[in-house]
């Protein structure tokens, strides 16, 4: 049963948020020519795609790439300038914090308006009151005004409301990247359960490997168009292979964001001996220590490194998942990263550092390169007995775990 | 997979088609909504304040004394024999209604762009939740008119039958012009200190401190064309105040002319609805 259909659906947007002063306009009408000022774009162009009930569909794509936009239209908060879009039964969305939270009004309060919002009777809110309030745990803060909330708890609250609103279809923006990865996981268990019972789930993440274990079907998006589409695994791997090159040369490019709160000002690679290095071997340890500085202070700021090779993301470490976030920083410091057992192939890397603030979301250093290293070895040291492997290594894949063949008699054997 | 599966369908195309019937089934189904945000106005808007709810009292009852003494202390303001604050708090009390409800509407597109880019619901309930929410500081002050009814004896006379009648159509008026203010706030924010310069000139321009008496006879009906408030204070003082119906000519004209507002108010607000969410 169709839950959302989009047909051919277009979204221009005016430039610069298109509103003018009467006096503007007053001068426009005079002027003889029509005006030629206004531009537009087009944040969506000509999309068409389905969604059943029951089933979670993950929007992927770069930013800008008009993921937001489809939610919006979805959401009935914004009309679609051609085309047509159908929605089927009830809507509840998290688009960005707490939407539509008065900061004025206590948690309580909050949860009857947020629920008028989504549809509910005041007695609804009431039966269901206990269970959110027991979600979110918000048990000793729910009389407080929303306005001392952390981010954290003001995405509970927005979280428990939503997923309580007997909603037919679920729009979730990015939000559960801000509270902490105990929330995460409990709102996907719960996201989950409500897949179960037939609630349609569109999920917008930058986060892929959520979105991959969430979602059975995805939509990448790049300029406003569906660029791929299906099953959410090859969308996936599909978009990485697509845009990590793209965005390794981009990091490159930006050498440093200037006006970045945070800036690395030196990197440090140490091998397992303890030795400064830029070259290492198969298995190594490779020791980061970033020196830091950070303009004013920040709280609980989340550091994440990625190793990049030639076609992108292999692995990284990132507090945005561990957890492992500093407390508050403030001007210069420094602080390690370890990975173990490096199980590179021989080649060139390189590592791209970003830090995001408290809330998860936005950067306080943009993504660049901060450090390169090269991975060297022989063939033996990997297992590779082939006299010619090193002409295949061009070919091979960025990582190496141990693995074994094993030639099977017969083919009945394999049943 | 659950039994309770609603099966309203929503469509959203470019140009939606104007229906009224269909917005006020859609509007009836988030009254909820509606009554949450009007609470919401209020509580606010007491919950920081010494005074609370007597500031609903306060402002009609300061602005009949100074009018009593000025206007009609000094400068003999005539008042159709009736004791003059009488007088004055019998058009003040509308009339802090109708401008107290077009002042709070103004932003109330604009003052809540939180929930108009992040969730759905029909517009017009924000305007409207500030009318409502206005509509309880007129309560309020009603309890002071009817202990000045009291105070100054004023028999009780089946006229006042009418009073629901002239609310009515006031109602009509502000519904109108508060949607239409609202969407055209989103647009142009002059339209925010446009509004309260409007509100004073229009205010000094009714019958409220002087009778509508002292307009000549001529131009009384072309008044009523073209200002319905003047026709609406005027039957509140008929029917209040003199025990006599409303003047039929004065009432008829600013119910046509409230009807013909609201409907193009109304128009404007859903044609330029689908662009709030992008442009506020």
């Amino acid at each position: 049963m169709t839950s959302i259909a989009f047909e051919g659906v277009s979204k221009e947007y005016p430039r610069g948020g298109g509103r003018r002063s009467l006096r503007e306009e007053l001068a426009s009408m005079f002027r003889r020519s029509p005006q030629v000022g206004q531009s537009r774009f087009w944040a969506l162009n000509d999309v068409s795609f389905e969604a059943k009930r029951g089933e979670a569909v993950g929007l992927i794509g770069p930013n800008g790439a008009g993921k937001t936009t489809i939610l919006r239209l979805l959401a009935g908060v914004t009309r679609p300038t051609r085309g047509r879009i159908e929605v089927k039964g009830k809507v509840a969305s998290l688009i960005e914090l707490g939407a539509g939270f008065h900061p004025e009004l206590t948690g309580r309060e909050n949860a009857y308006l947020n629920g008028a919002v989504l549809g509910l009777t005041r007695r609804e809110v009431r039966r269901k009151l206990d269970d959110i309030v027991e979600f979110a745990e918000l048990a000793d803060a729910i009389d407080v005004p929303v306005k001392r909330y952390s981010s954290g708890m003001y995405v509970r609250l927005g979280f428990a409301v939503a997923a309580h609103a007997d909603a037919d279809i679920l729009l979730m923006d990015e939000v559960l990247s801000v509270g902490d990865a105990r929330f995460q996981q409990r709102s996907l268990r719960k996201m989950r359960a409500l897949l179960e019972q037939g609630v349609t789930v569109i999920l917008v993440s930058h986060n892929l490997s959520t979105i991959g274990l969430f979602c059975q079907e995805a939509l990448c998006l790049n300029s406003g168009k569906i660029t791929a589409r299906g099953d959410a695994t090859a969308v996936i791997s599909a978009y990485v292979n697509q845009y990590s090159s793209l965005e390794a040369d981009q990091a490159a490019a930006i050498p440093h964001a200037g006006a970045d709160p945070v800036a690395f000002q030196r990197v440090r690679l140490f091998n397992r001996r303890q030795e400064e290095t830029h070259v290492f071997r198969y298995r190594d340890d490779l020791r980061l220590r970033i020196h830091y500085r950070c303009e004013g202070s920040l709280p609980s700021p989340a550091f994440t490194l990625t190793i990049r090779g030639p076609e992108g993301r292999i692995f990284q470490a990132s507090m945005l998942l561990d957890g492992k976030r500093p407390g508050l920083i403030e001007g210069a410091g420094a602080i390690e990263c370890l990975f173990r057992d490096l199980p590179l192939v021989p080649g060139s890397y390189h590592v791209v550092g970003s830090v995001r603030g408290e809330d998860g979301l936005s950067y306080t250093m943009h993504p660049q390169v901060v450090a390169r290293f090269s991975v060297e070895g022989d063939p033996d040291a990997y297992g590779w007995e082939d006299p010619r492997a090193t002409a295949f290594l061009p070919e091979a894949a960025p990582v190496v775990i141990p693995y074994e063949w094993r030639v099977v008699a017969s083919p009945e054997a394999c049943g | 997979m659950r039994e309770r599966q609603s099966s309203t369908i929503r469509v959203f195309t470019p140009r939606p088609p104007i229906r009224l019937a269909a917005s006020v089934r859609e509007i009836w189904t988030f009254r909820e909504l509606l009554w949450q945000l009007a609470g919401r106005e209020v509580r606010i808007r007491y919950k920081q304040a010494l005074l609370g709810a007597a500031w609903a009292l306060l402002q009609p009852f300061s602005l009949m004394i100074v009018f009593t003494v000025f206007f009609s202390r000094f400068l003999n303001v005539p008042s159709d024999g009736v004791p003059y604050p009488l007088f004055a708090y019998c058009a003040l009390l509308p009339w802090g209604f109708f401008s107290g409800s077009l002042s709070s509407s103004i932003t109330s597109l604009t003052g809540n762009v939180h929930l108009v880019t992040k969730v759905y619901f029909p517009r017009e309930i924000l305007p409207l939740a500030s009318i409502l929410a206005a509509g309880v500081d007129f309560g309020v002050a009603t309890l002071l008119f009817v202990g000045l009814l009291a105070f100054y004896r004023v028999p009780a006379t089946s006229k006042l039958l009418f009073a629901p009648l002239i609310l009515g159509v006031q109602l009509v008026l502000t519904v109108g012009l508060g949607l239409l203010f609202s969407a055209v706030n989103v647009k142009y924010r002059d339209v925010r200190h446009a509004v309260p310069l409007l509100i004073q000139v229009w205010m000094f321009a009714t019958p409220i401190i002087y009778p509508i008496g002292i307009i000549p006879e001529r131009f009384r009906s072309l008044v009523f064309c073209l200002n319905p408030m003047a026709g609406i204070i005027d039957s509140y003082r008929s029917v209040m105040l003199r025990g006599l119906p409303p003047d039929m000519q004065a009432l008829g004209s600013a119910a046509l002319v409230s009807v013909i507002v609201a409907c193009a108010s109304y128009v404007y607000f859903k044609r330029t609805e689908p662009v709030f969410a992008d442009i506020i």
